[in-house]
């Protein structure tokens, strides 16, 4: 055993040692040390087919090697044997650990007015150098009953953060499903995605003015039900969540004011209509009901009732909001590499008791985005995309007007240089402060490299 | 409420209607085998068509109710589809398909693997396979170990169709024999000739008939070729003699074109799947249609 296995040392070094040298490209015909690495090789695998014949009695054993295999010019550069044994070696480890993968994001760039743009908690916080986020993620079936996915991430090296840890059920009878554990709430279709699913550098601020900084993304429960015979796919989802409070230097969020059984509760409706082979529409209805949140420790200075809550905190709210995703996409992707998505969200939130100055008013406020990726090439997409912040406009959110475009150059499935600029027409954003500020004009610019290592997963639709 | 909790009961108690085994296939050579084997008792749907990259469908969430309703699942494995396809097992809510139970077939299972690496691997190599090369479909001998995979879940599954599918089988066993002679007689002529693919695709039909492969466009799983590779493929190919490309219809062809052109070679776009085009409608046309590919002069 011992002998294989230093055989198989050297033949590993020989091999990759090849590889490196040619890069990929057939070599001129193979010399006397390639001759002797293949017949190291031949005997090696002759060996294991031995062994497993032996060890499966009535089995046949395992074929030759083919002879592309052993060939020169094996343009790949990729060692690899006959057939069982290492496969064997590779379903083992794959079937006990879980799936490990690691995401990082740098970027580099400028923000033209650095303190008076609102940021979600995976952009670039400042102008310079940003590692903007690395994330690790573990995932797999626990058992016959539950998978597990975690997802660790350290935000512009501000130490580590679980950005989602959860169980969700696989045998649920009645298409029925369960996710528990601290994730990123379904509602909309920007709050479910991790950085590296965005399409931008930067997330729009729609969810950081409405849902929060890092989205609505809390300790909960989620129930959610795939609708059975129905002509086309319909999922309805409940959920609650612990939100915590937020700080004051942060827009009013939606979520996470008063007790600790002030839970946020979210329904949501999706639907997805395949219109042709080509094109697609997915389309998602979402509601939610919390307390207003943003109260300060130290309450000094600020516009702010007692006990540390700002004038807007622990109000009951609701939240109303629309998705649209529409995508085409050749069936035959891989001849042409073309592709064209927009992508669409809208809230609306309404605090409808505020108390401000002794009397009662409604705020109604909200926000959209909208964006389009061009897909113009196997590994390169533009994007465009408009916010329109404001609409209506209120006290915490103002109206903004919104551009951004984007380059990306996907270098491969797992590693990919994103340049990135935006302009914006609004006011600055100031925490707590009630004083009108005229509107300017802020510009911000960033080139980012996104690389993922390990069992990268799949991405959802 | 109660109006609620009565149309829920009402929506799980109704169950299927009609008795068939709902097979849903990754591919649609699987679900052509599925057809053989199940006869008039199952009711089989493929994923994904044979002009598609079987690497890269889009996980449609309408493919979800598909699974939902899926008995038994058949997939090629070895990570051809990790790219979409366990997301949408999971979104299923469908307890018979999940990893791990009958109703889940990892079609590799038992076939013998080529390609597997033997070294540490890292993706500077490319999207490569780990767990060794997942086009393994084509050859007849690995179709029949697909087709016995198949008839086993099969009647795991469904007892009381044990004897039509033990019949249906043994007579796709007897068709493939006899088909298979044809093929190897008719593929003798290509026996030993030198050929470049696009995608190291075609490992296992290289082997099954004799083809030695000698280089590929694509000098990486799934990264395209620096025009170095080209150049020096373009050299390799003349020294060596090899005269033909073999490539999928669902790759780009300018490269592979341009290689053929100036080694002196003939690009075969050849069909790696049932429905590649519309006239391969099973898996015995496919391998005519590979074989008449291969020989056509």
């Amino acid at each position: 055993m011992l002998r294989l296995s230093l055989l198989v040392v050297v033949v590993s070094a020989a091999t990759s040692a090849r590889a490196q040298v040619d890069g990929g490209a057939p070599p001129d015909g193979g010399g006397p040390a390639d001759v002797s690495t293949e017949e190291i090789d031949k005997a090696l695998k002759n060996d294991v087919a031995a062994q497993k014949a032996k060890a499966q009695p009535g089995q046949t054993a395992p074929a030759a090697p083919d002879a592309a295999t052993a060939a020169p010019g094996m343009a790949s550069g990729q060692p690899t044997s006959g057939s069982g044994f290492g496969a064997a070696m590779g379903r083992i480890f794959t079937s006990l650990n879980p799936d490990i993968s690691a995401i990082v994001d740098f970027a580099a760039g400028w923000f033209q007015d650095d303190d008076g743009t609102i940021k979600s908690g995976d952009d670039p916080q400042s102008t310079g150098f940003k590692a903007q986020e690395i994330e690790l993620a573990l995932q797999a079936v626990v058992d016959p009953y539950f998978r597990a996915d975690i997802f660790l991430t350290i935000p512009d090296l501000q130490g580590i953060e679980v950005e989602e840890a959860f169980l969700t059920t696989t045998n649920l009878p009645a298409n029925l499903q369960i996710k528990a554990g601290i994730f990123r709430a379904g509602l909309g279709r920007q709050n479910a995605q991790h950085l590296h699913l965005q399409d931008f550098t930067r997330r729009p601020t729609l969810n950081a003015q409405l849902l929060g900084v890092d989205g609505l993304r809390a300790p909960g429960l989620e129930v959610n039900w795939l609708v059975p015979r129905l002509p086309f796919y319909l999922v309805l989802s409940g959920s609650a969540f612990s939100v915590g409070p937020a700080n004051a230097d942060v827009p009013l969020q939606t979520f996470g004011g008063g007790a600790r059984w002030d839970f946020a509760y979210v329904g949501t409706a999706r639907a997805f209509f395949p219109l042709s082979e080509t094109t697609s529409l997915y389309a998602g209805l979402n509601y939610a009901h919390g307390k207003t949140s943003q109260r300060v420790s130290a309450n000094d200075a600020l516009p702010s009732t007692v006990d540390g809550l700002t004038l807007y905190d622990n109000y009951y709210d609701n939240l109303y909001g629309a998705d649209l995703y529409l995508k085409w996409k050749p069936a035959n992707q891989s001849r042409t590499y073309a592709s064209v998505a927009w992508q669409t969200e809208y809230f609306l939130r309404d605090i409808p008791d505020v108390v401000v100055g002794g009397s009662k008013h409604r705020q109604l406020e909200g926000g959209l985005y909208s964006q389009v990726v061009v897909q113009a090439h196997r590994r390169w997409y533009f994007g465009l995309r408009g916010e329109l912040m404001g609409i209506p406009s209120g006290d915490n959110i103002k109206r903004e007007y919104a551009g951004a475009g984007s380059i990306t150059w996907a270098l491969s499935e797992f590693s990919r240089v994103r340049l990135y600029g935006e302009l914006r027409y609004g006011p600055r954003f100031l925490p707590l402060d009630a004083t009108p500020h005229p509107a300017r004009l802020a510009a911000a610019a960033f080139l980012q490299l996104e690389a993922a290592i390990g069992a990268h997963g799949a991405h959802p639709f | 409420m109660r109006a609620l909790a009565a149309a829920l009961l009402l929506l799980v108690g109704v169950g299927r209607a009609d008795a068939k085994v709902h097979v849903v296939t990754s591919i649609e050579t699987f679900a052509d085998l599925a057809r053989r084997v199940g006869g008039d008792r199952v009711d089989v749907k493929p994923l994904s068509h044979g002009y598609m990259d079987p690497h890269f469908v889009e996980p449609k969430p309408s493919l979800v109710l598909d699974l939902n309703r899926a008995d038994l699942l058949v997939h090629v494995g070895l990570e051809l589809e990790i790219g979409w396809l366990p997301p949408l097992i999971l979104a299923s809510r469908n307890e018979r398909i999940q990893p791990g139970q009958p109703g889940n077939l990892d079609a590799s299972a038992r076939i013998p693997v080529l390609d597997v690496p033997t070294t540490k691997v890292d993706r500077s190599m490319g999207d490569i396979h780990a767990a060794g090369n997942p086009h393994y479909w084509i050859p007849p001998e690995n179709a029949l170990v697909i087709a016995r995979e198949i008839a086993d879940r099969l009647k795991a599954i469904d007892g009381a169709g044990t004897e039509v599918y033990t019949a249906n089988l043994k007579r796709f066993e007897d068709e493939l024999a006899h088909r298979r002679g044809e093929w190897e007689k008719r593929a003798a002529s290509v026996k030993g000739v030198k050929v470049v693919t696009y995608h190291k695709s075609w490992s296992y039909v290289s082997k099954w008939l004799g083809l030695v492969e000698i280089g590929y466009v694509e000098p990486k799983p799934g990264i395209p070729a620096p025009p170095s590779h080209i150049a020096s493929l373009i050299g390799f190919m003349r020294r060596e003699g090899a005269k033909l490309i073999l490539m999928e219809s669902f790759y780009p062809r300018n490269t592979v074109d341009l290689v053929a052109q100036k080694a002196g070679a003939k690009t075969l776009v050849m069909p790696s799947d049932v429905g590649a085009t519309s006239d391969i409608k099973d898996y015995f046309g496919l391998v005519d249609a590979v074989i008449a590919k291969l020989t056509t002069p």
